[in-house]
């Protein structure tokens, strides 16, 4: 009501339309659920398709009961991660991206597919061959994680292996793990003024031991124009870039060729 | 001999109304469009049988060329104007075209002398410029077209139109991979080139026989865009994206005015407001008159700034209240009494904006060509008037502007528009700047894909 | 600018001799010589009273306890204390006058938490409630049965102007309050004495003026911003996240507007109070609606119109009677000055608080609510789907507010008692920084994109900077706006004075 009053007193002529006509595809979207959506997407395999649900829905113990049992009828336990496991996650990015659900389920089903790979790790004969490590930290002396956990969930969400360094992360233990996992990328986010300087450390400490990878940097005290100063630095200004970073390197991209993709100016 | 637009006819969107264009024009029997009145033109198709001989084809066009006269007289209707949209034979037997033309006009100026209503003769031949799969734009098909357009002349028709449809055979592979990039590159740079090519040899014909040059439409393409896309309920085009092929049409549409061509564009252009907002230069429209031809989501909202009204096509034969084209030339006809009586009134804008209001909302492609909309898609387009896919892909950006910003005014888009509306978005910033780079970029990809395009041989490039 | 910030990049004592010398310009101003002065009772948050007795804040400055362990950081001590003035760097006449320094509870929340504790009144009554500051630092406090649960969310300056476009502190000519009336936004302004005017009549749609105010604004407090949200999203013009005009903002007189990326910020700040209110909730164990009182502090909790706070979540939602209490932290130096016992009393509390006290930074709780404020703020998530995702996680249940509670404006000023002199406010209590720069083109364009007027340009290419008009790292749109990119803020070096 309030609101057609501003625009009366306001606009030449203009009109409320819901009065006169009805957009019903927009009517039909909005009746779906999430739910409902996610139905479309689940693999057909009977096995599969519970597995992927539980994800959806963030039930971690769904999630390692429907692994149970399809281990114990005899699948193979990694081909489980990427079928199911992964399959489920892939249907929470997609609706993710059409913003049929939000942030939260993100989170949780992240968590619940989590648990299903380290079950899934814990029965397997081999070693699984992820699409590609990616190192996640925050910076030393900064506790402001929520921006570096929404990132890992995006990533693990998009298939990647995350070694979550957690908050408060020294610059050698970030640079040990680098020379360790040998990953794609590296991320640090940092929400202080005061702590993103360890990024120019863990930069000069890369440089020095000749481990040359993109070192994403985020959160809301660094901006891109002290990122550009580090010789491995890339922007990130939104977590949904990060595994849109990731599958970037994957199709061959360096440092340079991820600043001309993300960078603003 | 062409000269671009760089400025705009209308410098306030408020200006522009129906009925009233900057530049009126004069054509046959007494009419003058757009000079502060509306009038219907009526179009039709004869029963397809009567396609096999010249002589069969006459006799149906005179029938339906009394009918019209008839009705037109017996409601007291002022004003109208006849458009003829050839089939094949017609135009690849130029002379058959002639004669239905002369035959038409000789009943129009028996009405004209005996009753005094105004009367002009619209023909539009078809744009028979091709061979099985493969177009050829520039041979001898060609000749035949201009063969046609002289004869007509020379035989009482008042405008001349063409649906041209260079560019087609790029088109159809990309609209159907949503590929923004190639809609732009098949209308806003082949089918202006080719728009280009015809328009200066139709002006010429037209000039010389002291006719109208009137307009085109990109029915080849935005029309296809329009009807795939279909109704609200279809999938298998995003409405945001035939919005888009609609106003990149604009950019080439506007050639032929360009070429010299002075209006009223042809009535299944959509893109007409557009045109006019720009051109200043008289428009035809359908809209919900033409639902006997095809449904669109914008059946009053087009009647905004039309100039003349139209029912796009309409099958000859018999209706409870007469024939067919009798029932809907009288619908038009009283179409443009109630907005001739609000020009009278003064309360036209009124009535401009109640039309625009009953369906802004409905469709993303309503909303765009709301008048004022449309005319910052013209803006967009005068702003690099003189460079065709710059102005083209300004068109196309605009509209993703104007959509974005709809949505926070009561514009309700699904997901799927907004997703293609956001894809497109980005296909066309990443575009390159200039029209050399992309040209050439677009050559060697569409050669590639697309088996039937010979861009030497059509476009001479 | 952020005071932390300026003291790590430019030097703690540096920051120490600013605080110094505004000291001295307020007595100088009030024509206080040192020998006529016998006691001093200071109170603020840990980085403010740090600052100005010189203890070290590295502690405060790195929060992580791996850094503070490699780097040999000590923890300081912040117990309540009183000392002689004159040991303060800078302050050696001042010998004798004795200072009074009330305690913090834990590194992050300050004496000004306390303030609001004490001040308040909630220790002595016996109903659920809650006491907020709304502030930077947005130190809570909830009262359940005898135990007190407190933490700080770290709302960050939005709430007190900042970080928003158009946004200031609450000062004179300012905007400090916004209604909907007949078909148009009305605002309040603030007078010379702080006073409530009414402002004008305008369209938040285009910017049409109606009705011209009393008193032209030059921005909009932390109050305002939420009296605008509170607005607008009743007006539907405010559709989280989006702002569903033209220009995607509200326009309002005088140049002022609101945009989409204020209203980020904006919801960044009110989630995050929110989700604190949960956590503490969830460490009480009990429901946010069982919260029968809350308190509001600080400058913009007293400004601010409760009831449109309580209608965007700044204020449990079932309370039954808010309190506007004032700035606390002036009123409790002022019963520190006056009472030695006062201060101990106080020492005792901060101690029985600390055992409750809830580190919203390892706390699960806090993420998972504040992670759920995001996406209802910026993704526009809608407000059930956040209370699903409460329930499931198992986190004390938010809901809209259904019922008024009654406000109580204690006081009706930040300060309520201004004296017979009136408020004159301190201008220029900071420093200048400036660079040199070779190769500058004198483009101008750094000075351009300034909003604050704080950034200056000399013909001979030399940039100077009001440390107390600049918005400081956050900002930096100077820095960015320079082509060559020749600005550059780690060379920026403080005038000596
Ligand atoms: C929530 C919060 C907290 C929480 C943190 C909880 C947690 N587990 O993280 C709590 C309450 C614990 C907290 C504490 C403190 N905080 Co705090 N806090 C905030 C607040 C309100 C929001 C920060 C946030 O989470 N933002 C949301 C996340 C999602 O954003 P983000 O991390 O930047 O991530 C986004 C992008 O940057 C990007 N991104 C991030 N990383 C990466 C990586 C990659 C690869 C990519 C692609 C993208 C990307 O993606 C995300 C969005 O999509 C801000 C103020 C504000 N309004 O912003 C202050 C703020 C950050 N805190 C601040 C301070 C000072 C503190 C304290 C030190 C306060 C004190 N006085 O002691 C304490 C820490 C002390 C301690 N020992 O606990 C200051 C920092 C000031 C400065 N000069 O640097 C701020 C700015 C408030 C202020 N102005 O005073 N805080
Ligand atoms: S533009 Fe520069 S000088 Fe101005 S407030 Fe921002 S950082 Fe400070
Ligand atoms: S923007 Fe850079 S070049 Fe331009 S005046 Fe400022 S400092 Fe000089």
């Amino acid at each position: 009501m309030a609101l057609k009053k501003i625009k009366e007193r306001s606009m030449a002529l203009d009109i409320d339309p819901d009065d006169i006509l009805v957009r019903y595809n927009v009517r039909l979207e909005k009746e779906i659920t999430p739910e409902e959506a996610a139905e479309e997407l689940y693999p057909d395999d009977p096995h599969l398709k519970p597995i992927a649900q539980a994800v959806f829905v963030g039930d971690e113990e769904g999630v390692v009961a429907g692994l149970e049992k399809a281990i114990s009828g005899g699948m193979d336990p990694l081909k489980l991660i990427d079928d199911a496991l992964i399959g489920g996650m892939n249907v929470v990015s997609k609706l993710y991206d059409e913003a049929v659900i939000y942030l939260p389920d993100v989170m949780l089903s992240s968590d619940a597919m989590q648990k299903g790979i380290e079950y899934c790790k814990s029965k397997a004969t081999s070693d699984m061959k992820p699409k590609g490590t990616v190192i996640c930290h925050v910076a030393e002396g900064d506790v402001h994680d929520i921006g570096k956990t929404i990132v890992v969930a995006l990533l693990r969400a998009n298939g990647y292996n995350v070694v979550d360094l957690g908050r408060d992360c020294p610059v050698e233990e970030v640079v040990e793990h680098v020379e360790k996992e040998r990953p794609l990328m590296l991320t640090g986010t940092a929400l202080m003024t005061t702590t993103m300087y360890a990024f120019k450390h863990i930069n000069d400490k890369l440089k020095e031991k000749n481990l040359a990878l993109p070192f994403v940097c985020g959160g809301g005290a660094v901006n891109q124009d002290f990122v550009s100063k580090l010789e491995f630095g890339v922007y990130g200004e939104e977590a949904p870039q990060a595994p849109r970073m990731a599958a970037s390197i994957l199709s061959g991209a360096n440092v340079g060729k991820l600043r001309e993709e993300f960078h603003k100016h | 001999m062409v000269k671009r637009f760089t400025t705009m006819a209308y410098d306030d969107p408020d200006e522009m109304t129906f009925g009233v264009a900057k530049e009126p024009v004069k054509a046959g029997l007494g009419l003058t469009i757009g000079d502060g009145f509306t009038t219907p033109e009526i179009n039709y198709a004869p029963r397809p049988e009567t396609a096999s001989s010249k002589e069969k084809l006459v006799k149906e066009y005179k029938s339906i060329t009394t009918d019209i006269m008839d009705r037109m007289v017996a409601v007291g209707f002022p004003g109208v104007v006849l458009e003829t949209e050839h089939v094949q034979e017609m135009t690849n037997n130029p002379e058959w075209g002639a004669a239905v033309a002369h035959a038409q006009k000789e009943i129009m100026e028996r009405y004209h002398d005996e009753y005094g209503i105004n009367c002009a003769l619209r023909h539009t031949p078809g744009d028979i410029r091709e061979d099985r799969d493969y177009l050829r734009l520039r041979e001898d098909k060609y000749d035949t077209l201009l063969k046609s357009f002289e004869l007509l002349a020379e035989n009482g028709v008042d405008m001349l139109s063409v649906e041209s449809m260079g560019g087609k055979e790029v088109f159809d592979h990309a609209i159907l991979r949503d590929d923004v990039p190639g809609v732009l590159f098949s209308i806003g740079c082949l089918g202006a080139m080719d728009m280009e090519y015809i328009w200066k040899d139709i002006v010429k014909i037209a000039k010389d026989h002291n006719v109208v040059p009137a307009g085109d439409t990109d029915c080849a393409q935005a029309n296809t865009a329009m009807f795939v896309a279909g109704g609200l309920l279809d999938k298998n085009l995003a409405h945001t994206l035939a919005i888009i092929a609609r106003t990149i049409s604009a950019s080439r549409t506007l050639v032929a005015w360009e070429c010299g061509a002075t209006g009223p564009n042809k009535d299944c252009g959509y893109e007409g407001t557009i045109l006019k907002s720009i051109g200043g230069r008289p428009i035809a429209q359908e809209g919900k008159t033409s639902t006997c031809a095809h449904s669109d989501v914008m059946g009053n909202l087009v009647m905004q700034c039309c100039d003349l009204w139209s029912n796009e096509s309409v099958e000859y034969h018999g209706e409870f209240g007469g024939t067919s084209v009798q029932a809907w030339g009288e619908t038009l006809a009283y179409d443009c009494t109630l907005m001739n009586v609000a020009l009278k009134t003064g309360t036209e804008k009124t009535l401009r904006d109640l039309f625009m209001l009953s369906d802004k909302y409905r469709d993303p492609q309503g909303y765009v060509l709301a008048y004022p909309n449309a005319w910052k898609v013209g803006k967009a387009i005068v702003e690099d008037g003189d460079d065709l896919y710059l102005r083209a892909k300004n068109a196309a950006l605009e509209t993703c502007n104007i959509l974005e910003e709809g949505v926070n005014e009561g514009l309700k888009l699904t997901r799927f528009e907004t997703k293609a509306l956001r894809d497109a978005k980005i296909a066309l910033e990443g575009l390159p700047d200039d029209q050399d780079t992309f040209v050439s970029e677009s050559l060697d990809k569409y050669k590639k894909e697309v088996r039937v395009f010979e861009p030497k041989r059509n476009y001479d490039l | 600018m952020d005071h932390l910030h300026f003291a790590v990049t430019w030097g703690q004592d540096t920051a120490h001799d600013l605080v110094v010398q505004a000291l001295m310009t307020l007595f100088n101003t009030l024509g206080a010589t040192p020998g006529s002065i016998d006691r001093i009772a200071i109170c603020g948050n840990p980085i403010q009273l740090s600052l100005f007795q010189g203890i070290p804040i590295d502690d405060l400055a790195y929060a992580g306890d791996k850094k503070k362990e490699k780097y040999h950081i000590a923890d300081q001590d912040r117990s309540a204390a009183v000392r002689d003035a004159g040991e303060i760097a800078g302050m050696g006449a001042f010998e004798g006058c004795e200072l009074r320094v009330p305690p913090a509870v834990k590194h992050e929340v300050g004496a000004d938490a306390l303030a609001l504790l004490v001040k308040s009144g909630m220790l002595d009554s016996p109903e659920i409630s809650i006491a907020t500051d709304y502030g930077t630092n947005a130190e809570m406090a909830l009262k359940v049965d005898d135990i007190i649960y407190t933490g700080s969310a770290a709302a960050g300056p939005a709430l007190e102007g900042q970080e928003v476009a158009c946004g200031t502190l609450a000062k004179p000519r300012v905007v400090s309050d916004i209604d909907f009336e007949d078909g148009a936004f009305r605002s309040t302004v603030l007078s010379d004495d702080m006073d409530e005017c009414t402002g004008a009549l305008f369209n938040p749609i285009n910017g049409e003026i109606y009705e011209e105010g009393t008193i032209a604004a030059t921005g909009i407090t932390g109050t305002g911003v939420i009296a605008l949200i509170k607005e607008g999203m009743e007006t539907e013009l405010v559709k989280l996240p989006h702002i569903k005009t033209r220009h995607k903002a509200l326009l309002l007189h005088d140049d002022l507007y609101f945009d989409e990326h204020d209203l980020v910020e904006a919801g960044r700040a009110i989630g995050a109070i929110r989700a604190g209110h949960v956590t503490l909730c969830d460490a009480a164990g009990i429901d946010v609606k069982d919260i029968e009182t809350a308190y509001m502090s600080g400058a913009a909790g007293t400004y601010m119109d409760a009831a449109k706070a309580h209608m965007v979540g700044l204020v449990p939602y079932a309370v039954r009677d808010v309190y506007q209490i004032g700035n606390t932290s002036l009123a409790l130096a002022r019963d520190v000055l006056l009472s030695e016992d006062r201060l101990w009393e106080l020492e005792d509390v901060a101690r029985s608080v600390r055992g409750s006290h809830v580190m919203f930074a390892t706390s699960p709780a806090f993420k998972k609510a504040y992670i759920n404020e995001l996406s209802y703020w910026e993704e526009g998530m809608p407000f059930e789907r956040m209370q699903t995702m409460l329930k499931r996680r198992g986190l004390p249940m938010v809901a809209a507010p259904t019922t008024d509670p009654k406000v109580h404006r204690i006081v009706v000023k930040d300060i309520p008692d201004l004296g017979t002199e009136g408020l004159r406010v301190l201008e220029r209590t900071g420093t200048l920084l400036t660079m040199k720069i070779e190769e500058c083109t004198l483009c101008g364009l750094c000075e351009e994109v300034c909003t604050h007027d704080a950034i200056e340009l000399h013909e001979d290419g030399t940039v100077v900077i009001r440390s107390d008009l600049c918005d400081g790292s956050h900002c930096q749109k100077c820095i960015h706006a320079c082509h060559e990119e020749l600005l550059c803020w780690e060379c920026l070096e403080v005038v000596e004075r």
